[in-house]
């Protein structure tokens, strides 16, 4: 098998998201399936701005070959005012400006696109669905193509130009079973091949006590802890807000720990310590050391941070209204959930009073990660779904388009 | 406990999971009953994610917004792909008649930035006007859902007198005005209303459609005794509620809110069409709690199907 991939930005540099993923699942099918890989990308880093920061060239990474080209045109600081127009009612948004915010949001990069249907590959993963190599990519590439688009109930999925960037694809590969719905209610494609091949995560090591001294906490405090971007998007003021309110009734309960790099103002005090961005050691040595993870955000397409909590040693407690950590803490029975202060107060107060259930939680969640989202598992599904895409390509279309 | 082939525990008993989450929201369900619960603040998380939902983008300010968008847009051009659909072209024309409302709504808050707009308004509706030259106009397609409060009304129409004071000016907007005010009227209110079309010809001081909030803002501080919405969807929004509970607190001492639960309405038009329709229904808490920002307070209720509840708030003596 020879799989090709399209990717904005590839590259031991490029941390978090979608693309790092793609990565790691690219060095493991070439390691443990055997593999040929051929990555099809810019020189870019940075989401922010696709700027070039790696030189163009062929180049080989851990077994996978690197096809690097420059882009025509980065991130536009004006495709967020457009966004906002788009944002009012995504349904109706014309194509020609529908397409002309996917330029402005990048990166356009036609040579990307030119390698990648010129190849020999069998396949073609793509992602994610909002870029402009997805939107004109997929379309090009056709039944080859698997589609990670890593959607999640935004706007923009919503645009009329997105239907036919779905229709297009060969076949879907999904972080979560809530995603796969929302992606098979929202455009006519459930009946192209499509698994839930889920994400995972490297297994990290810290030390709790030195996790406590650089977040600022005392030897051996207790800690709740909130790992991620701080943003009103994340749920982190809401949950600031929520945890102050429960030490106001509960004075002696611990204090609440955001960690992570601070997007949207939010002070700290007596009741809630933002810690800013920390280093992977001190948040591994914090996800051992805290009584329980909050991850209040309402929209998350998979969440590692729930994965990274179970492996390393924490409950967890979830926003009710995320179909995607919801779905972790349901699958797993190593999560509780949480619609409004009184199940919040509720579920702290278990959690806090009680260790067996928290460990109980954790060998549940545990269990599940280890289970469901490990690399041979996951390579598994991949190759399960591959084979059903390509027996598919082989097969002229049956249904006219349209 | 049994364990997979790794020889990992798998997950626990589910009957034991079950139990255990039954207890939990036995427990939550008596702690929202007791005396003192904090309802403030579940209102202030429902609002919060309320206001998160769609658009991150609304921390930004406004002037901002506006500079930005008036560069983007100037940007836009001429159409990239011929051969547009009958569909898009409808659409395109919504867009274009959606960036006139929002010139409108820059131009009542005063903003510079109108003129851009009302260029690219001006534009999207001349390459409509191009391409319905080409060919046949396309069929007209149904408007994208609203809650138009129409269906609501119903439940509450025979009882909307029990939260009026005589003798009091009384502004009704905007579900079927005509027959509301007049059944009002006749009653013995001193009651005018917003109708949906602005036709000259019908009876009493009509405020026309979409212009709420430019006529509660010229109105005098407390000129009115009570103000009822039922159905105005271009202000029951998220993004609307803000500026809606301001103009309503300064021109009104009391406020009826009615409008089809967001339950019902999902179910009705679908979870796609209600997550993106402006007018979805907003959570009566929702505006308890946008009231209880301006000095106004009062209750809910629902009607006996819970297709439909009525908000009535009051100036805080």
């Amino acid at each position: 098998m020879k799989l090709g991939v399209v990717v904005p930005r590839y590259g031991t540099d490029v941390v978090g998201g979608i693309e790092h993923w793609l990565r790691l699942l690219c060095e493991h099918l070439v390691s443990l399936k055997g593999w040929d890989v051929d990555v099809f990308t810019t020189c870019a880093v940075s989401a922010a701005t696709w700027a070039d920061e790696l030189p163009p060239g062929d180049t080989e990474l851990e077994g996978v070959t690197v096809h690097r080209r420059r882009a025509v045109s980065g991130r536009d600081p004006r495709s967020g005012a457009l966004n906002v127009l788009i944002r009012q009612n995504p349904a109706v948004v014309p194509d020609e400006l529908a397409h002309r915010f996917v330029e402005l949001v990048g990166p356009v990069c036609p040579d990307v696109l030119d390698d990648a249907a010129r190849s020999d590959c069998d396949l073609v993963a793509v992602t994610p669905y909002l870029f402009w190599p997805a939107v004109q990519g997929v379309a090009r590439l056709g039944r080859r193509v698997i589609f990670h688009s890593a959607a999640h109930d935004e706007p923009e999925l919503h645009l009329p130009i997105m239907r036919d960037v779905f229709r297009a694809a060969g076949g879907f590969a999904y972080n979560s079973y809530s995603e796969q719905a929302l992606v098979e209610r929202t455009f006519p494609i459930a009946h192209l091949p499509a698994a839930v091949v889920g994400a995972t995560v490297v297994e990290g090591s810290g030390d709790p006590d030195a996790a406590r001294a650089a977040l600022g906490l005392a030897p051996g405090e207790r800690f709740v802890l909130c790992v991620g971007r701080v943003e009103r998007a994340k749920g982190s003021h809401v949950l600031a807000d929520l945890w102050r309110l429960y030490r106001l009734r509960r004075p002696h309960a611990p204090r609440l720990v955001l960690l992570g790099p601070v997007h949207e103002a939010l002070g700290g005090d007596d009741d809630v310590v933002v810690a800013g961005r920390q280093p992977e050691g001190v948040k591994w040595g914090a996800l051992q050391a805290c009584e329980f993870v909050v991850t209040p955000s309402a929209w998350e397409s998979f969440s590692l941070v729930v994965l990274e909590a179970w492996l390393a040693g924490a409950p967890v407690v979830v926003n009710h209204r995320c179909a995607a950590t919801l779905e972790h803490c349901v699958r797993s029975g190593g999560g509780l959930a949480f619609h409004d202060y009184a199940d919040f107060e509720t579920v702290a107060d278990r959690l806090l009073g009680d260790g067996a259930l928290r460990e109980r939680l954790v060998t549940n969640g545990r269990a599940y990660t280890r289970r469901v989202f490990n690399w041979p598992a996951i390579v598994d599904r991949y190759e399960t779904l591959a084979d059903r895409i390509l027996t598919r390509v082989a097969v002229p279309a049956t249904v006219p388009p349209g | 406990m049994a364990t997979n082939d790794n020889g990992i525990p798998n997950s626990s008993d589910p009957m034991d999971l079950d139990r255990l989450i039954g207890e939990l929201e036995t427990d939550a369900a008596r702690r929202r009953a007791e005396p003192g619960y904090p309802h403030d603040a579940d209102a202030r998380l429902h609002f919060e994610l309320a206001r998160q939902a769609p658009n991150p983008a609304g921390a930004t300010p406004m002037r901002d917004v506006i500079a930005q968008l008036a560069e983007a847009v100037s940007d836009v051009g001429a159409p990239s792909t011929p051969g547009a659909g009958r569909s898009r072209r409808h659409q395109g024309h919504e867009v274009a008649q959606h960036l006139r409302r929002l010139e409108e709504q820059v131009k009542a808050a005063g903003l510079a930035a109108a003129g851009a707009l009302a260029v690219v308004a001006g534009r999207l509706e001349q390459l409509e006007e191009r391409v319905r030259h080409l060919e046949p106009r396309p069929e007209p397609e149904a408007p994208p859902s609203a809650a138009t409060g129409s269906d609501a009304l119903t439940a509450w129409q025979g009882r909307l007198a029990d939260t009026l004071t005589p003798g009091e000016r009384v502004l009704y907007a905007q579900s079927r005005a005509d027959e509301v005010v007049a059944q009002l009227r006749s009653a013995g209110f001193d009651v005018y209303g917003i109708t949906d079309a602005g036709s000259s010809h019908r009876p009493g001081p009509d405020v026309r459609f979409g212009e709420i909030l430019t006529h509660l803002g010229a109105v005098e501080e407390g000129a009115l005794g009570a103000v009822v919405l039922t159905g105005v969807p271009e202000a029951m929004t998220p993004r609307g509620i803000g500026p809606l509970v301001a103009a309503l607190a300064r021109a009104t001492t009391s406020v009826v809110v009615i409008s089809e639960a967001p339950w019902w309405w999902r179910l009705r038009v679908g979870t796609v069409e209600a997550d993106l329709a402006e007018g979805r229904p907003l959570d009566p808490d929702t505006w308890l709690h946008a009231f209880h920002g301006v000095g106004m307070a009062g209750s809910v209720e629902y009607d006996p199907t819970g297709q439909s509840y009525r908000v009535v708030v009051r100036t805080r003596e």
